[in-house]
């Protein structure tokens, strides 16, 4: 019965042939613009996308020699029986080799370290507090059911006063400048995820994180909410847009504030005088 | 003897399958009882863990400003930093006098009046100005009561004997600590006693236990009936007068630490109770006492735990 | 090394030869089994019948909760539309068109999970095998206490209730994921779930931990006192390995997450303020106090979360390691290694929580850390990989349903191991945190691993449990039908998963980069592929109903293999031993040298001709 190491050896060539064809495949690949779908907008983005090959290469290759290990003992090894009925060959009667252990023990600990120790340096740039620019704010986002609450500095360049300009799932910024936001959550647990960014951030009542990022490419993006948030977590979706200057970011924050202060006016003189 | 194991199935309590050893020596001083009681007293570690850990977490982590003498805990303080509070350490003679004025110049709604009379000797009135408390105390004053006002102090965490941030009674629980160590004393009695045989004795220490742990019991409820329903608390322990686990982070810890080790001391009293039962029928002898030193490990477990409980919740 | 042993038994106990010791002669020291129905079945203290107790409550509860995961998949493939038969039934609402609501699709996945986890896989492979091996491993006749056993049986049925009941209550059953993470879980308001649900889903798990907790005492103290003479630690099977470290983690594991779960219930009912921050809540609700962490009840729950997923894959370890040396008639490559790569798994799995909080807002210096930690525990299961693959090297593949269950076990086991590395590396995880690629590393490591790995078990003592063979024949039919299906509807995760497709959202195509017929065409073909894996598993109840009354008889020994259980009558007798069985070398003694057999029971001496044991790897 050594047919079953086919069933095995299927399945192992499926695995990897379906990362095979997902490379060249942009529905299926790491999320990116369409037209340069193996080119990931943000720098954080390409060390990731780096880091995730690095991985997926050792895994590939520790993936099919183990398959491949497997597959041809099954085939070699099966058992088989003569007319009789009885076994063809003896199995080999041995207890393990302290070679081998040490050997599959020091090489693998050996890659280990080195993953371990070779993307250190990407977590520390994206995450931690210290390594984040010292550049004004962009908004403040606070996440709450169902919602993305974004707020802009006005006129005056600050965050939280009078004039700042608050929508509602709706984030911009401009090409090529680290953008950097407070996040917060005023109800639940939400994640802020940028997948053609690579940028994830759970939004947590009662803490505000620093979150930054950058695009080197204009255009329309999406924001997800990763984390569950209720009933309506799957419908918490954001608009993304990155614009080409900042001249273009800032025509678009005035503009928006006209069309609040004049639906404003319009409410303060409404003939009911509500 | 053709089989060392006679009763695999269905031992009884206590002596649970002590004469299942499956190794030849039968004078091995661990029994399979001592093994999962210890067992069973590391997962109560773990499970106190990480109450206790909790507690420390959050402690640490609860926000400057948490807790402050003259606003409920977690009143945001910003933009209250100048105010004062009128402090009524007594009301002298003329109470509807005195809750006239509070009605009139604390411009507080009407039950509030009576709130903070029954705080008294902590009855606090914010006030958002220094002229506006300082009105207001000469207005007591002259009424007849005994005033004092005090700035905003914040704290970060309750500390023990702060009247107007902590309602905990250290002085009566210390001595109730100290009850429930006399408990564990009792306990050491009687299962020397019966190791020496003396049945006798040993009924009488279990009893004596028994009762010890009932009183740290009462105690704990008599405590706990104050805290939540008989007296008053100044605002900075509570919004409404009474300490309960809802109105603050503080109460939330203690009353979930000091409860479920209630919880643990009743089992081990009702447990106690079984063994004492069993005690006074003449159950156990100089040779057969597994089931006295088990319970035993675990009040004395219990008591243990109430030590750092007592430790961290109250003294620190 | 044989020799000084056989004075440790009794004198005059002669290892019993083989199988079959026919009627014992030494009845008047053993109990005999209760005569009634009700103590004899029911409220039987006897470990065989309260681990068959557990089989059949959890098997009959992963079709609940596989149920479930069909209805999570037809949501997936064809969002919104009514799932035949049952929107009828569910929703009788004909003017929303049957259409599943929105919360109903996180009640899916959330039960899903919980059944799967906390009343499938854990009570199947400790309750279930746990309770039926350790004591005939180890030559026991019993639990060192029974009566406690059956406890820990009937605590599982306020879960079973209460999680059941918990489908009907105002606002349906729980939702917050089987994480169920503050303070979507603790707010009344903040979606129809946490109204009242996950009340009942907090008491549930209680009582199932409960269960857990008091089994694994019992199980520690039964490893370590009722050992048979002759059965040193080192001459333990790896399933009693497993069971006895996995019993450990559930000890040192357990405790905290109660805790966490009560102080989560007291937040619920009592209003304390653990896990609420200061100045948050769920629109228009009052204000609380708060003062809380919410992020400190993810240390809790994955303090214990993490090891137990250890807990369902140890046990299976422990089992796949026994199936796979019995057939492949060879002794299990470095069988020391492998307990202490089981105690490492165990160990360092207390240090590696922190892996599924990278994003969570942690402190980003202790994911580094724990990133550290978890890419070491990858070592341990590196050496468990290839000593299996070392044990099938050169021995002589009998490829039964068990084996071959065993088997996909392994190289399945691989694929989900791998997916970890991928979300140990932080940045990476950034990415693929809370995405599909979990997701198919989940049921890699939980599909693949934890159910190939009582499916081997199943067909593997089945025989002993019910003294019928279950038939081969649809034995391999099932196992190919899961075998390929299971890849087909979780392989393609991995795919959507880094193509950014969120877990947990009910409708993807909301999203514009979802829309792809990419993701989409995966959802569907996923869907399908679920369809026929659930149909699959017919074949198995079948086998299993079937065989329970009409299989073949089976002897004593029917695998010829070497462990203790083997040498009682199938179904043991009440007793387990007629005579309580001495014990001469490891578990692990397949076609030794100058032995007629291929296979050398426990309980008979190794001949001199065989030569010493390598002490290190035996
Ligand atoms: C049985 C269950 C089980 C097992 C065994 C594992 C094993 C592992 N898991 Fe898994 N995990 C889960 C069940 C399990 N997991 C579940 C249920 C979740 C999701 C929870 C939720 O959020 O709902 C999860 C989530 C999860 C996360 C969080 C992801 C996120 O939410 O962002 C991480 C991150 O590090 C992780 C890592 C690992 C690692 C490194 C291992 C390692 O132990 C794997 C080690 C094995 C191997 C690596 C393969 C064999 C080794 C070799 C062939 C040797 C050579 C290898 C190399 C040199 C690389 N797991
Ligand atoms: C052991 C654990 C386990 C098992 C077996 C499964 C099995 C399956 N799971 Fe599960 N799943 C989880 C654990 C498990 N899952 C967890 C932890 C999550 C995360 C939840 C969360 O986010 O909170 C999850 C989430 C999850 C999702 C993601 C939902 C989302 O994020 O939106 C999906 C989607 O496809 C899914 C699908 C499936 C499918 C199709 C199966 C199929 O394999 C099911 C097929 C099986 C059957 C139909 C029944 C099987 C058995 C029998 C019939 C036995 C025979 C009976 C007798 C002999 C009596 N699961
Ligand atoms: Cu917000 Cu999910
Ligand atoms: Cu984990």
């Amino acid at each position: 019965m050594r047919y079953w190491s086919i069933l095995f050896a299927m399945a192992a060539v499926g695995a990897v042939g379906a990362f095979l064809y997902a490379y060249f495949s942009p529905d299926w690949w790491l999320p990116n613009p369409p037209g340069d779908f193996h080119h990931s907008v943000s720098r954080f983005g390409r060390e990731i996308d780096k880091l995730f090959f690095i991985i997926l290469a050792i895994t590939g290759a520790v993936f099919v020699g183990t398959q491949v290990v497997l597959v041809w003992a099954m085939h070699r090894f099966a058992d088989e029986t003569d007319a009789q009925g009885h076994p063809v060959r003896k199995a080999d009667y041995f207890h393990g080799s302290q070679r081998l252990e040490v050997i599959w023990t020091i090489i693998p600990a050996g890659i280990l370290v080195f993953i371990a120790l070779y993307q250190m340096g990407t977590w520390a740039e994206i995450k931690y507090r210290s390594a984040a620019p010292k550049v004004p704010p962009l908004a403040e986002v606070t996440a709450r059911q169902f919602q993305w609450v974004i707020r802009y500095p006005g006129p005056d360049g600050k965050l939280n006063t009078v004039d700042d300009l608050v929508v509602v799932d709706d984030l911009h910024f401009t090409r090529d400048r680290m953008a950097l936001i407070y996040l917060r959550s005023s109800d639940v647990l939400h994640s802020f995820f940028l997948p053609q960014l690579r940028v994830k951030q759970d939004a947590v009542p009662g803490l505000t994180i620093p979150v930054w990022f950058d695009a080197d490419r204009a255009g329309d993006y999406e924001l997800v909410c990763a984390e569950l948030c209720g009933w309506g977590h799957y419908k918490m979706r954001g608009k993304v847009y990155v614009h080409e200057t900042e001249e273009q970011l800032r025509q678009w924050i005035d503009e928006k504030l006209a069309e609040q202060n004049r639906s404003r006016l319009t409410m303060t003189t409404a003939p009911n005088g509500r | 003897m053709a089989l060392a194991p006679t009763d695999a199935v269905g031992p009884k309590p206590g002596s649970a399958g002590v004469r299942h050893a499956p190794v030849p020596s039968h004078s091995a001083p661990v029994t399979p009882g001592k093994v999962a009681i210890w067992l069973f007293l590391a997962t109560e570690v773990m499970f106190f863990t990480g109450l206790i850990g909790s507690y420390i977490v959050l402690r640490a982590g609860s926000p400057r400003g948490a807790y402050s003498n003259l606003y409920p805990p977690n009143t945001p303080l910003r933009g209250l930093e100048n105010s004062r509070g009128v402090v009524l350490r007594s009301i002298g003679p003329d109470r509807s006098k005195i809750e006239e004025v509070l009605r009139s110049l604390g411009d507080r709604k009407p039950d509030e009046a009576e709130q903070v009379i029954a705080a008294v000797p902590h009855g606090v009135v914010p006030a958002r100005s220094a002229e506006r408390a300082e009105a207001l105390a000469s207005a007591l004053r002259s009424a007849g009561a005994v005033v004092e006002v005090e700035p905003l102090k914040t704290f970060e965490w309750p500390k023990p004997y702060d009247d107007a941030v902590n309602p905990l009674a250290i002085n009566l629980t210390a001595a109730n600590t100290f009850v429930l160590i006399c408990s564990s004393v009792t306990m050491v009695l009687a299962l020397s006693a019966i190791q020496r045989g003396n049945r006798a004795k040993c009924t009488l220490f279990l009893l004596a236990t028994v009762v010890i742990g009932s009183i740290f019991l009462s105690v704990q409820v008599f405590e706990y009936r104050q805290l939540m329903f008989e007296h008053h608390y100044p605002s900075g322990i509570s919004a409404n007068g009474h300490f309960v686990p809802s109105c603050s982070l503080f109460a939330s810890c203690f009353f979930t630490m000091t409860g479920l080790h209630g919880l643990h001391v009743t089992a081990g009293v009702l447990a106690l109770s079984v063994v004492l039962i069993a005690s006074i029928f003449g159950a156990f002898s100089a040779s057969n006492y597994a089931a006295i030193e088990l319970t035993g490990l675990y009040w004395h477990f219990v008591d243990l735990v109430w030590i750092i409980l007592f430790t961290i919740v109250y003294l620190l | 090394m044989s020799a000084e042993l056989a004075s440790s038994g009794t004198p005059g106990e002669a290892p019993t030869q083989g199988p079959g010791h026919g009627p014992s002669h030494d009845h008047d020291h053993i109990h005999p089994a209760p005569r009634f129905f009700l103590f004899r079945y029911v409220f039987s203290t006897d470990h065989k019948v309260i681990a068959i107790q557990f089989l059949f409550s959890g098997l009959i509860f992963s079709l609940l909760g596989g149920l479930l995961a069909l209805a999570v998949r037809w949501q997936l493939a064809w969002p919104w539309k009514p799932i035949p038969i049952l929107s009828r039934l569910l929703w009788a609402d004909p003017s929303a068109g049957y259409q599943m609501p929105p919360e109903f699709y996180n009640k899916l996945f959330t039960m899903h999970a919980s059944i799967m986890i906390f009343f499938v896989v854990i009570p199947v492979l400790t309750g279930a095998f746990g309770n039926f091996l350790i004591p005939l491993m180890i030559g026991a006749r019993d639990m060192a206490f029974p009566r406690l056993n059956m406890v820990s049986y009937w605590l599982m049925w306020p879960g079973f209730i209460l999680i059941l009941y918990s489908f009907f209550v105002e606002g349906g059953a729980a939702e917050a994921g089987w994480t169920s993470y503050p303070p979507l879980s603790e707010w009344k308001w903040s979606t129809p779930g946490s109204l009242n649900g996950q009340t009942y889903w907090l008491l549930a798990v209680m009582f199932s931990g409960l269960s857990s907790l008091t089994g694994s005492i019992n199980y520690i103290t039964t490893v370590l006192m009722l050992r048979a003479p002759g059965m040193k630690l080192f001459r333990m099977p790896m399933t009693v390995w497993g069971m006895f470290i996995t019993a450990l983690l559930q000890a040192f594991a357990l405790p905290v997450l109660t805790s966490a779960l009560v102080m989560q219930t007291l937040d619920r009912v009592a209003g304390t303020n653990f896990f609420e921050a200061t100045g948050a809540t769920v629109a228009n609700a009052p204000a609380i106090p708060g003062g809380g962490g919410p992020i400190l009840f993810q240390h809790l729950f994955w303090f214990y979360s993490h090891p137990a997923v250890y807990v369902m894959i140890l046990p299976a370890m422990g089992m796949v390691s026994d199936v796979l040396s019995t057939f492949s008639r060879k002794p299990l490559f470095g069988y020391k290694p492998m307990v202490i790569a089981i105690g490492g798994i165990a160990g360092l799995g207390f240090l590696v929580w922190g892996h599924h909080m990278f994003q969570s807002g942690m402190n980003p210096m202790m994911g580094a850390t724990f990133m550290l930690s978890t890419m070491m525990i990858a070592l341990p299961s590196a050496i468990k990989v290839f000593n299996w693959l070392g044990t099938m090297w050169g021995g002589r593949l009998q490829y039964t349903s068990a084996m071959l269950n065993a088997i996909g076990f392994v190289s399945m086991f691989v694929i989900g191991g791998l997916s970890g590395i991928f979300m140990a590396a932080t940045p990476v995880d950034i990415h693929i945190h809370d995405t599909y690629f979990i997701v198919a590393h989940l049921h890699y490591v939980l599909f693949g691993g934890s159910m190939f790995a009582i499916f081997a078990a199943v067909h593997f003592w089945f025989p002993k449990m019910f003294g019928r063979m279950m038939n081969e024949r649809l034995g391999k039919i099932h196992f190919f039908l899961t075998f390929l299906f299971m890849n087909t509807t979780f392989f393609p995760m991995h795919i959507i998963g880094m193509h950014g497709h969120p877990r947990r959202i009910a409708d993807p195509s909301i999203y514009e980069f979802l829309r792809g017929s990419g993701t989409l065409g995966m959802n569907q073909f996923m869907t399908v592929s679920a369809l026929v894996l659930g149909a699959a598993q017919i074949l198995f109840l079948l086998n299993f109903l079937y065989s329970l009354v009409l299989g073949r008889k089976a002897g004593d020994n029917p695998w010829r293999s070497n462990t203790l259980e083997w040498t009682t009558p199938s179904p043991p007798p009440h007793y387990n031993f007629a005579r309580i069985p001495t014990v001469y070398h490891p578990p692990y003694e397949y076609s030794v040298p100058g032995v007629e057999e291929d296979f050398l029971l426990q309980t008979q001496p190794r001949p001199a001709k065989a030569g010493p044991l390598d002490p290190i790897m035996a």
